[in-house]
């Protein structure tokens, strides 16, 4: 073990200088200096560990020498966050990227997430976050978003999982009223033989199980991002989950994500009493009605994501975000007919318009791209290049 | 939509219990051997080690007791009840070290039930890890 711990240091070493050396080039370029910093800082941490490491040899004994191993997988995830996904997003980024980025950065206080100096957008991927430093994250998204709404709404998801990471309390919250969901249905389990009670138990404790942090985090993703874009983002839901397609249903146990339906349901009850009667709601949900009709609810979902359970998810995630993050905008706004969604204004947040865009796409959609090259005429005014 | 925030999430609050405890039992096993000072390390890092060692085992000790939700420790917990050893073992080892490390007696052995979680706690932490590396 010594020598693997000798080899690590010397690799570990030679690592963190070509990281100073990059981040010392990113940091000429002047694009990014709170990611910079962030970066040196994270640097520095990894130098102590790696001196750490060197501490431990040194003191030449076999108990404590079995403690390198948690620091040396530490060494390795810091390494993999800044070699695989922050030096190349720097090193690749264009303007389409920073567009991106800048847009979003202008929102961020009325999301609520005060923490966020800079967002690193990789316009490269499927829609994702890596929110490991969560000051400075990264988004990921296909490189169209740079000239289209569609699918945008996508992107306040991610964020829910910014704000998920950022207070360790939430998935405490969730976890307690989940606990107190099933421990409800354990002492309502009625007489029955003992070997039935056993399984009836079990099944209890597996429904409870059932719900993972990343499951939590997924969830809570969904009702903050409903909370925040409104209406867009159910339909955004409903769009995801139908054009992948399959039983909407069924309970993967491998798929961090909850079933499709549960989301929905989560979506839906998030929006505003205002919404859930809304025009445009009420054709998503025509959409979404059409769409699983054709498909049975497996037992193991009605125990799982009953309506109930999702219900108080969403209730507990409401408050929350109500009490975390007291700066959050609620989506209120009113858009009063087709006219008034053709109408961009000033002061149209970006989540009016994309909610104004998902009424033109739904009720006119032959006006819908001309639309969209106006939006982003006045966006790309307003968010390029610094 | 991929599934990086939510893996990220949870590698982060793994990370954040195997980096302290991991620390605090550094700090403890080199103090049982007398060469805290070789390290850059004081008294006061010792003191704030044993706190955090007492403060862990009394919560997981009350977790396995009460069988109160708790989202951290959940991986121990189903490790525990799936093991040969006896849940009752588990409490039993908690409980020495506890009043061991409330009566400021020197840890040695006693550290070693904290050892094993903390191997428990490192082989799910790097077992997501290699699920971020996937993606």
């Amino acid at each position: 073990m010594r020598e693997y711990v000798k080899s690590k240091i010397t690799e570990y070493s030679l690592i963190l200088d070509w990281i100073e050396n990059e981040i010392g080039i990113l940091q000429a370029k002047s694009v990014h200096p709170r990611i910079i910093s962030f970066l040196k800082n994270r640097l520095s941490d990894l130098k102590q560990s790696n001196g750490r490491l060197k501490a431990i040899l040194n003191i030449e004994n076999n108990r404590v020498i079995n403690r390198t191993l948690p620091i040396i997988h530490d060494i390795e995830y810091q390494i993999y966050t800044l070699t695989c996904h922050y030096i190349p997003g720097l090193k690749r980024e264009q303007e389409s990227d920073l567009f991106l980025g800048n847009l979003l950065l202008s929102n961020v206080r009325r999301w609520g997430l005060s923490w966020v100096k800079d967002i690193l957008v990789r316009l490269d991927g499927p829609y994702a976050v890596l929110p490991t430093l969560s000051e400075i994250p990264i988004i990921f998204a296909p490189p169209q978003q740079a000239n289209s709404l569609l699918d945008m709404a996508g992107i306040y998801h991610e964020l829910g999982h910014l704000v998920f990471q950022r207070f360790e309390e939430i998935a405490d919250n969730l976890i307690e009223t989940i606990s107190g969901h099933f421990s409800e249905m354990m002492k309502e389990i009625g007489p029955m033989r003992p070997e039935k009670r056993t399984q009836v138990e079990d099944a209890i404790k597996d429904a409870k199980d059932y719900w993972t942090i990343e499951r939590l985090s997924e969830i809570f993703s969904d009702v903050y991002a409903t909370y925040t874009c409104g209406p867009a983002y159910y339909f955004s839901c409903v769009d995801m989950i139908v054009k992948m397609g399959g039983n909407p249903f069924n309970i993967s146990t491998t798929d961090v994500h909850p079933p499709g339906a549960a989301r929905v349901h989560a979506c839906y009850k998030t929006l505003l009493p205002a919404y859930q009667e809304e025009e445009t709601t009420l054709l998503v949900q025509n959409i979404w009605d059409t769409y699983v009709k054709s498909y049975q609810r497996p037992p193991d979902f009605e125990f799982k994501c009953a309506n109930v359970l999702i219900d108080s998810i969403v209730e507990t995630s409401i408050q929350n975000i109500k009490n975390l993050l007291p700066n959050t905008q609620r989506y209120s706004s009113t858009i009063r007919g087709l006219p008034e969604a053709k109408t961009l204004t000033p002061s149209d947040s970006l989540e009016t318009i994309l909610n104004k865009s998902l009424k033109i796409l739904l009720k006119e959609p032959k006006y819908y791209s001309e639309w969209e090259k106006n939006v982003f005429a006045i966006l790309h005014s307003k968010h390029a290049k610094k | 939509m991929r599934d990086l925030g939510a893996i990220s999430t949870k590698l982060q609050r793994e990370r954040e219990l195997l980096k302290r405890l991991n620390d605090a039992l550094l700090i403890l096993e080199l103090d049982a051997l007398g060469r805290i000072s070789e390290v850059n390390i004081s008294s006061e890092d010792v003191i704030k080690s044993r706190k955090f060692i007492l403060e862990f085992a009394q919560r997981l000790c009350s977790v396995l007791k009460q069988e109160a939700p708790s989202i951290d420790l959940a991986p121990i917990i189903n490790h525990f009840k799936s093991g040969m050893k006896p849940v009752e073992d588990w409490i039993e080892d908690l409980e020495r070290l506890i009043e061991h490390l409330q009566n400021n007696r020197v840890v040695d052995d006693d550290v070693v039930v904290i050892e094993d979680i903390l191997s428990l706690l490192d082989d799910q932490f790097t077992e997501d890890l290699r699920r971020l590396y996937l993606r």
